[in-house]
Formats: structure tokens, C-alpha cells, sequence
């Protein structure tokens, strides 16, 4: 069967067009974003301002874990069919998602300290999310461990792989343990526990985020095909 | 946002340092793009 959606060369026409619209989408929602979130939205009842930190804080955990779900998702399609837009589009996604669980754990611990009075405690949300950016790390060391580019992917995806057994313990820790870490607030299965005023600087800035990721993903995996064919080039002449 | 909150600092801190780590990743990834684009058609 003739798939052409997979193969690069599609991708990357595809991406060309919709690459500027991308960066005025994202820098609207931004610009919107953090608009609503810093001026128009109120403050908490229990945590007064402190909670504008969520704006930033929670869109960065759900794009770190979403990165990681994709990881793993092309890792399965380049160790089963060795798909080379798979390969070049994973490689991409690990060094975003690494960005996103950083801020992720920056911005909690940044919120954690006027709220729990301490930067970081070993909760098991706080943990697993510092174990996620151990996995991404782990991913983009054993792909530049190896002098083949072929087996240095293989050798990555079956971590990434490995690893996904780590995202339900992020998702459930709060529910599984006595976390200091509060459990969600939004849930697919019922209504949020929060209000609409708080909801619109949440939903704009994940939004945001969404762009951010799509935007690095195509100029990443663009910069990675481009290095990819200069090597060819090399080892031809 | 009243801006004599006492929670002033954390929130400076976390939406300067998103914002900087965005701009910071994103001008990264523009130049190491560019620096492989030579022959990008």
C-alpha cells in the first residue's frame, strides 16, 4: 500500500504552508493569554494572585506529557517500520518536551514555595514529573550515543517506549498517594471545578502553548532533514 | 492583578522565566535551522 502522507517530502510541503500561520495564531493566543491571565482574570479566594501561576504552569505539564505520548507513539512506528519521517519528527519532539517539563518544574516549584512554603518536596507528582525529564534526557543521550544514526534512534525508541509507563503514574499520582500536590481540577468524566473566568486565560494560554510546540516541531525537524542531507552530501563527495 | 501583591516576586519569576525560556529555545532552534538551511529547497 502507497501511503504518501508519511513521507517527508509531503510533510515538509505541508509544513511550509501552514508554518506562518502557526506564528500568528501562537503569537495571538499569547498575546490574548497573558493579557486575560495577568489582568482580567481574578485572583484566587484561598491563594490570591499566587494562582495566576497556573496560566503558565499547567499548559507547560499537559505539552510536556503530550510531547511524551507522541514520542512514544512515533517511536513505535520507527522501531516496527522504520518510518523515516517518524524518526525525524521523534527526534524533533524530545528537546521540546524536555523544554516543557522544565517549565513545568520551574514554575510548580516557583508556585509551590508561597503555597506549601518550600520549593520542592518529594511528592509523587513532583517525582514522576522530574523522572519525565530523566526519560527525555535519557532518549536524547542514548540518540547521540551511538556513531550510526540508525541504531542510536532504535536504541531511544524502545526507551521512549519504556517509559510510557510513566505518564498514568504522573495522571493518577494525586489520586494513587497522599500527594501535597493538588488532584485536577478539569476532568474529561466531570464538570471543572473551576470558573469560567479562570477557565478562558487557561484554555488561550494552552492554546498558546499548542502553537509554540507545532511551530518548534516543523523549524526541528526541518533543521534535522537539512543536517541529515548535508551528511549524504559529505559522504558523497 | 493588584500589583502589591505579596506574591509579586513568584509570579515575576515564573512568567519571566517561561517567557525567557521561550523566546531563548525558539531563537535557538531559528539559528541552528538556519546555519543547516544552506541547501534547503
Amino acid at each position: 500500500m502507497k501511503v504518501t502522507w508519511v513521507k517527508p517530502r509531503y510533510f515538509f510541503e505541508v509544513s511550509k504552508v501552514l508554518f506562518p500561520i502557526f506564528i500568528g495564531l501562537g503569537v495571538f493566543f499569547f498575546a490574548v493569554g497573558l493579557y486575560t491571565a495577568l489582568l482580567t482574570s481574578p485572583p484566587d479566594y484561598q491563594q490570591g494572585d499566587a494562582m495566576r501561576i497556573m496560566y503558565v504552569h499547567v499548559p507547560a505539564s499537559w505539552m510536556a506529557l503530550f510531547a511524551y505520548a507522541l514520542l512514544a507513539f512515533l517511536s513505535f512506528f520507527v522501531l516496527v517500520w522504520r518510518s523515516p519521517l517518524a524518526e525525524l519528527l521523534a527526534v524533533s519532539i524530545a528537546p521540546i518536551g524536555a523544554l516543557f517539563t522544565v517549565l513545568s518544574l520551574v514554575t510548580g516549584s516557583l508556585w509551590g514555595k508561597p503555597m506549601w512554603g518550600a520549593y520542592w518536596v518529594w511528592d509523587a507528582r513532583l517525582t514522576s514529573v522530574l523522572v519525565l525529564l530523566f526519560l527525555y534526557s535519557g532518549y536524547w543521550a542514548l540518540y547521540k550515543a551511538y556513531t550510526h544514526t540508525d541504531q542510536g534512534i532504535r536504541a531511544a525508541s524502545l526507551l521512549a517506549l519504556v517509559g510510557v509507563i510513566n505518564l498514568p503514574i504522573i495522571k493518577w499520582s494525586v489520586n494513587w498517594w497522599n500527594t501535597l500536590h493538588q488532584p485536577a481540577s478539569l476532568t474529561k468524566l466531570s464538570a471543572p471545578s473551576i470558573h469560567p473566568s479562570m477557565l478562558l486565560p487557561l484554555g488561550l494560554m494552552t492554546a498558546a502553548y499548542i502553537f509554540y510546540f507545532f511551530i518548534l516541531l516543523i523549524l526541528r525537524a526541518r533543521t534535522e532533514l537539512n543536517k541529515r542531507k548535508l551528511l549524504i552530501q559529505e559522504s558523497l563527495t | 492583578m493588584t500589583f502589591d501583591t505579596p506574591y509579586l516576586f513568584y509570579i515575576l519569576c515564573a512568567y519571566g522565566f517561561t517567557i525567557f525560556s521561550l523566546i531563548l529555545f525558539l531563537g535557538w532552534s531559528y539559528l541552528e535551522w538556519k546555519r543547516s538551511s544552506t541547501d534547503e529547497t
